[in-house]
Formats: C-alpha cells, sequence, structure tokens
C-alpha cells in the first residue's frame, strides 16, 4: 500500500515515515506544502492521503477541494491529519467527503492500524 | 513500539525541537515588536509542540503545546502583539518545554 503524507513539519513527516513504513510496512511518500501534495498524487496515484489540516498558505482543506476537482486525484481516499482543536472543522469536511480523520498527537505504533480501519470503514 | 524505535522517535524530536525553540526564542524576542505574520509563526511553532510532543513520547510538551497554543490564538486574531504579562506567560511555558527534553 501506498500513502502520500502532505504536511510542512517534517517531525510528521518523519514519524509517518516510521510509523506507517517502517511499522506499517508501507511505501510512505511525502509532500511538505500542499501544492507538492497535488503534484504528487498526480504523478504517484497512492492509495490514500494523509493531509494535514494546518499548513501555511494552501491549507489541508484548500488541498483537499483541489484534489476532489480534479479526476486524476477525485477517487484517491483522503485522511485528515488534525489536532483536537480543530475536529469540529474536520467533521465538516467529513460531511464533503474525506475518508476519516486521525487526531494529533497520535500512537505511532498503532496509527497505520487505525488507517486501516478508516479505509476499510 | 520497541524501545529502540522509541528511543530513536525521542532522539529525533529532541534535536528538532531543539532547533524549533532556538526559533521561539527569536520570535519571543522580537514578539513586543511582531508583525502579524511573525506571530502567526509564532503560533505555528506552539502548534506544533501541542501536535508532535505526545507522538514523539513526550505528552507533557503537547500538554504546554497545547496551553500556549490557547493563549496566543486571541493575540493572533487581534493583531496587535503581547503584552509584557502575557509574554512572561509564554517565555515560563517554552522554558518548562526546554526542561522536557533534557
Amino acid at each position: 500500500m501506498k500513502v502520500l503524507v502532505v504536511d510542512d513539519e517534517e517531525d510528521v513527516r518523519f514519524v509517518a515515515q516510521v510509523s506507517l513504513g517502517r511499522v506499517g510496512k508501507m511505501t510512505v511518500i511525502e509532500a511538505s506544502s500542499g501544492e507538492e501534495g497535488i503534484a504528487r498524487a498526480r504523478t504517484e496515484q497512492p492509495d490514500f492521503i494523509l493531509l494535514d489540516m494546518m499548513m501555511p498558505g494552501m491549507d489541508g482543506a484548500a488541498t483537499f477541494r483541489a484534489l476532489h476537482a480534479d479526476a486524476a486525484t477525485a477517487s484517491i481516499p483522503v485522511v485528515f491529519l488534525t489536532a483536537k482543536a480543530m475536529a469540529s472543522e474536520v467533521k465538516r469536511l467529513m460531511d464533503l467527503g474525506a475518508k476519516g480523520v486521525v487526531l494529533k498527537p497520535f500512537d505511532p505504533m498503532t496509527l497505520h492500524k487505525e488507517i486501516a480501519a478508516i479505509l476499510a470503514s | 513500539m520497541t524501545d529502540p524505535l522509541l528511543e530513536e522517535l525521542r532522539s529525533q524530536y529532541r534535536e528538532s525541537a531543539r532547533l524549533r525553540l532556538e526559533e521561539v526564542g527569536e520570535l519571543l524576542d522580537g514578539a513586543r515588536t511582531s508583525s502579524p505574520a511573525q506571530l502567526e509563526a509564532l503560533a505555528r511553532h506552539f502548534h506544533a509542540f501541542a501536535g508532535m510532543g505526545a507522538t514523539y513520547g513526550f505528552p507533557r510538551i503537547s500538554e504546554l503545546g497545547n496551553e500556549l497554543e490557547r493563549a496566543i490564538g486571541p493575540v493572533v486574531d487581534g493583531g496587535t502583539p503581547p503584552d509584557p504579562a502575557t509574554l512572561a506567560r509564554w517565555r515560563e511555558l517554552v522554558r518548562e518545554i526546554a526542561a522536557e527534553l533534557c
């Protein structure tokens, strides 16, 4: 399974590499901005996208809308990564079509299982 | 998580958090005359502590980051620099974060 992690924070991308890559045995590709994430989604066609909500510039919501407006990426499931304080906002985005939400902080040992459950739902 | 993996994560976080604390210190030094963009940068750092501290095995850092994030939100929204008392409280919380990394 191939996941695209879109987050401006290196700490998040690193822990995703460990948690999803080394523990979860997924292929993890990265993007550090919404714009880069859209470009990589088009070329890499990941099985799902783990997308941070709060990014400078093009934030998670704008990135999500762009992904779903593009036929090349519209069918890729998107799981949002966000802080608890923003959960209500993400619920609104889930209503628009996001596959699920992972709240920060998360357990790096079980993140892959949490995401597998979201994708299977 | 196996202990070596947890320790690898904690070691990585100590390094990145210390670099972040240096940037936070510089932003706090200029906070009384900060532009909105500088305050937003500070808020992003606080948000990062809140979100990732516990993920890397530092739950107290997430708590401190949450308090900082709650405190800076109204200041960013108001568009005016923090008053000295507020700034002093932020510095105190940031010092606690630094202590957690030791």
